[in-house]
């Protein structure tokens, strides 16, 4: 692998566990799909379509997120939105987060 | 069909039945928004070529279907596949190891030209190469989506891993492995060497007999014939006894039972390797497999084709002709009887094998 392959490999395996925390953080604030995507970016934290609508539906499937449709602007959408069991367990891996977090600024 | 419905069927297609309608009308609703924000961004409709390097990056339909899909997304997995390759790895060997010894054999006894033979390397190895590897790809799928890991992943012992030692299977590891070893051999004790583990002398047993279960059942080829006809060949050698005798007075009888005796050998040497201490329950399978290779014996001594040359007529003539072997009279039907009562003396040896086990693991 050259260089920049590599590191683009490592990047991605890096953001991939921040990426769902990000989602659960977001939709503490209801959001459908777009919406979430579009406040992602400006957060810094780009994500693709076909990745992130597949996620939703596995969140909501494991229990963290309910969801509805709604009619808006003439348009159905479906909006998501923290449930409680998602709540607890944002909690606890914003803990593990802030854990990780600290103890790779000792390190680095 | 607009293009964005083109691809949406597509993916809807490939979608798991429940939610389908549901997560494509998401999907549209996701697509129409981009579509309208980057129109807007333009300032005019955009033109098919746009439109469809937008689907491009949102991904291809196998690949955005896949995610809905719950479940492994791989044949056989990361931690599974060290196994899987080693287990294939060896039954590829084995398999190139009887492929060539068959090719030599039919090429020895005359039914096959050089040419053949060397053909039927190629093809007996590429079709049970490729067997091989289906079974073990099928094998593997069902292993990879069980609930529980698979016990040689979880419970195995240092012990065990006699087998692991040896077969490197790089180039120049086995003649390395096989010089090591033999000065190691030289040097090892007989009691260190009985206690080389079970397990793997089992998986080898295991390996051996499904190779030639699979040629013998026809999977593969060596030389280009098939195995009934190569013994039936081998059996005609002896006077008195035709290959069309043979075929029908030997080998065609021993068809079935030979597949059943070897699946069942295959199950207990497998049940051997998973619980190397169940000495009962094994012990007691080793017993009901001496009985049927008796029983088989048994039947070619006197009931099959073979049976007239068998024949011995006294301890007396059984001496001499022995002795007239060492003496240089070479008698095929004599070979033939040594080698039956060969046979049954390890039959009797595996007999009072498993009586010891069965004895020690009682007391």
């Amino acid at each position: 692998m050259g260089e920049t392959d590599l590191y683009e490999a490592m990047r991605l395996e890096l953001r991939r566990g921040s990426l769902v925390l990000a989602v659960l953080a977001r939709l503490r604030v209801e959001q459908y799909g777009y919406s979430l995507r579009v406040a992602l970016a400006q957060d810094g934290l780009e994500m693709e379509e076909s990745t992130l609508y597949p996620l939703l539906r596995r969140l909501e499937s494991q229990g963290l997120l309910v969801s509805e449709w709604r009619e808006e602007e003439k348009r159905r959408k479906r909006f998501y939105r923290l449930s409680s069991d998602g709540e607890a367990v944002l909690v606890r891996l914003h803990a593990e987060w802030r854990r990780i977090s600290d103890s790779l600024e000792r390190i680095l | 069909m607009t293009l964005i419905e083109q691809y949406l069927a597509a993916v809807t297609a490939q979608l798991p039945g429940e939610k389908r309608e549901d997560i494509v009308a998401e999907l549209r609703d996701a697509m129409m928004e981009r579509i309208e924000a980057r129109e807007a961004e333009l300032g005019r409709a955009m033109t098919e070529a746009e439109t469809e390097s937008l689907l491009r990056e949102f991904g291809h339909p196998l690949t955005v279907a896949a995610r809905y899909r719950g479940g492994p997304d791989h044949l056989i997995g990361p931690e599974l596949f060290p196994y899987w390759w080693f287990a294939v790895k060896t039954a590829l060997l084995v398999l190139g190891i009887v492929v060539t010894v068959g090719a030599v054999l039919s090429f020895v006894l005359g039914q096959a030209s050089l040419i053949d033979a060397l053909a039927g390397i190629w093809y007996g190895f590429l079709d049970g190469g490729l067997m091989i590897v289906g079974v073990a790809a099928v094998a593997g799928f069902v292993i990879e989506r069980q609930p529980n890991r698979p016990r040689f992943m979880t419970d195995w012992k240092v012990r065990d891993l006699e087998l692991f030692r040896h077969w490197s299977l790089n180039g120049d590891g086995p003649s390395r492995a096989m010089s090591a070893e033999a000065a190691r051999e030289t040097a090892m004790s007989k009691v260190a060497r009985r206690n080389r583990s079970r397990a793997a002398e089992a998986l080898w047993c295991v390996a051996i007999w499904a190779v030639f279960l699979l040629w013998w059942g026809g999977g593969f080829r060596l030389g280009g014939l098939d195995p009934q006809t190569l013994l039936a060949s081998a059996a005609a050698l002896l006077p008195g006894v035709s290959r069309d005798g043979a075929m029908a007075g030997l080998v065609q009888p021993l068809y079935w039972p030979v597949i059943a005796y070897g699946l069942v050998r295959i199950g207990l040497e497998l049940a051997r390797a998973a619980s190397p201490h169940m000495a009962v329950p094994v012990a007691l399978g080793d017993l009901v497999m001496a009985g049927a290779s008796a029983a088989i014996l048994a039947w070619v001594w006197t009931r099959s084709v073979l049976a007239p040359v068998a024949v011995i007529d006294s301890p007396e003539q059984l001496i001499e002709r022995t002795a007239d072997l060492f003496r240089g009279h070479f008698s095929l039907n004599h070979i033939l009887v040594l080698i039956l009562i060969f046979n049954a003396l390890e039959i009797v040896g595996r007999v009072l094998g498993a009586l010891r086990r069965l004895a020690t693991a009682r007391a």
